[in-house]
């Protein structure tokens, strides 16, 4: 099924994100993102919205919607997705069974900014690329969502595994280690896709 | 193919020395110089490849003791 992930891209979130998209993969999904394309043709908020109206599961990660520094705006389009996410389900019919996971850095975060959302399923990561992956399987196993066996340390371990051969891969075609920690994230999750239905058929 | 050795975060803490494909690490350590020392030489022994990896499961350093290579060959990324 597609997933529809609302996460911050910048450059700090990055690696988090990586790990996000790759147990979201091995859990037997398809992670949707509005970097999945970067066609300028198209209207940034359509592609977003085509995205939610296609996707039965959905992530929310508001846990950067806090300024991290005096004089910083805090971050709307976060929360601006996941009103339009709830939107969707509330009042499309086809919609109503649509799962969503709203995640948070720190425990009850959520209730100093968007305490409306009281009563959904906000779990927290601590920004910690383990406790996420442990999060998500569970969740998406919780929700019935997956029948995922593999634990989340097993998640990881096969994280390295794909790291190592894409690390082979790649170095073997030219790729510095900076180049190869900033493929686009379409590549990345093409790359992630391909490794994970060869070695788990 | 043999299946190359990683030095890879515990997610209890400290770093685990585990052969690629598997579930279960070969030794536990609390510092990533221990496991990698010993990952090293569990890669000599078998002659296979050895991946050291970052926090965040990244390549940090890959060695080679494979037959192919007449001397071990090292590649850090930066």
């Amino acid at each position: 099924m597609d997933v529809f992930i609302n996460c911050p891209f910048d450059d700090s979130y990055y690696i988090l994100l990586k790990h996000m998209i790759f147990t979201v993969l091995f859990l037997g999904h398809k992670p949707r993102l509005a970097l999945e394309e970067t066609d300028c043709s198209g209207v940034r908020i359509a592609k977003i919205m085509s995205l939610i109206e296609s996707s039965h599961i959905s992530i929310h990660d508001i846990s950067r919607m806090r300024a991290s520094r005096k004089g910083e705006y805090s971050r709307l389009n976060l929360s601006f997705e996941l009103g339009l996410d709830f939107g969707c389900k509330r009042y499309f019919e086809s919609m109503q069974g649509k799962k969503m996971l709203i995640l948070e850095k720190d425990r009850y975060d959520y209730q100093k900014s968007i305490s409306d959302i009281s009563g959904f399923d906000i779990k927290h990561h601590n920004n910690d690329s383990t406790k996420l992956i442990e999060v998500l399987r569970n969740w998406f196993v919780e929700n019935q969502l997956s029948i995922c066996k593999s634990s989340p340390n097993t998640i990881f371990n096969n994280y390295c595994y794909f790291s190592a051969d894409l690390y082979d891969k790649r170095k073997g075609s030219g790729y510095t280690e900076e180049s190869l920690n900033e493929l686009p994230i379409a590549e990345l999750t093409l790359e992630m896709t391909q490794w994970i239905k060869s070695t788990h058929k | 193919m043999k299946k190359s050795q990683h030095v890879i975060p515990d997610p209890n803490g400290g770093w685990k020395v585990i052969k690629s494909g598997s579930d279960r690490a070969s030794k536990l350590f609390d510092c990533k110089a221990p496991a990698v020392h010993y990952a090293r030489s569990l890669s000599k022994k078998h002659k296979t490849d050895l991946y050291i990896h970052k926090k965040d499961g990244s390549v940090d350093h890959r060695s080679t003791y494979s037959v192919k290579s007449s001397k071990p060959k090292s590649r850090r990324s930066s």
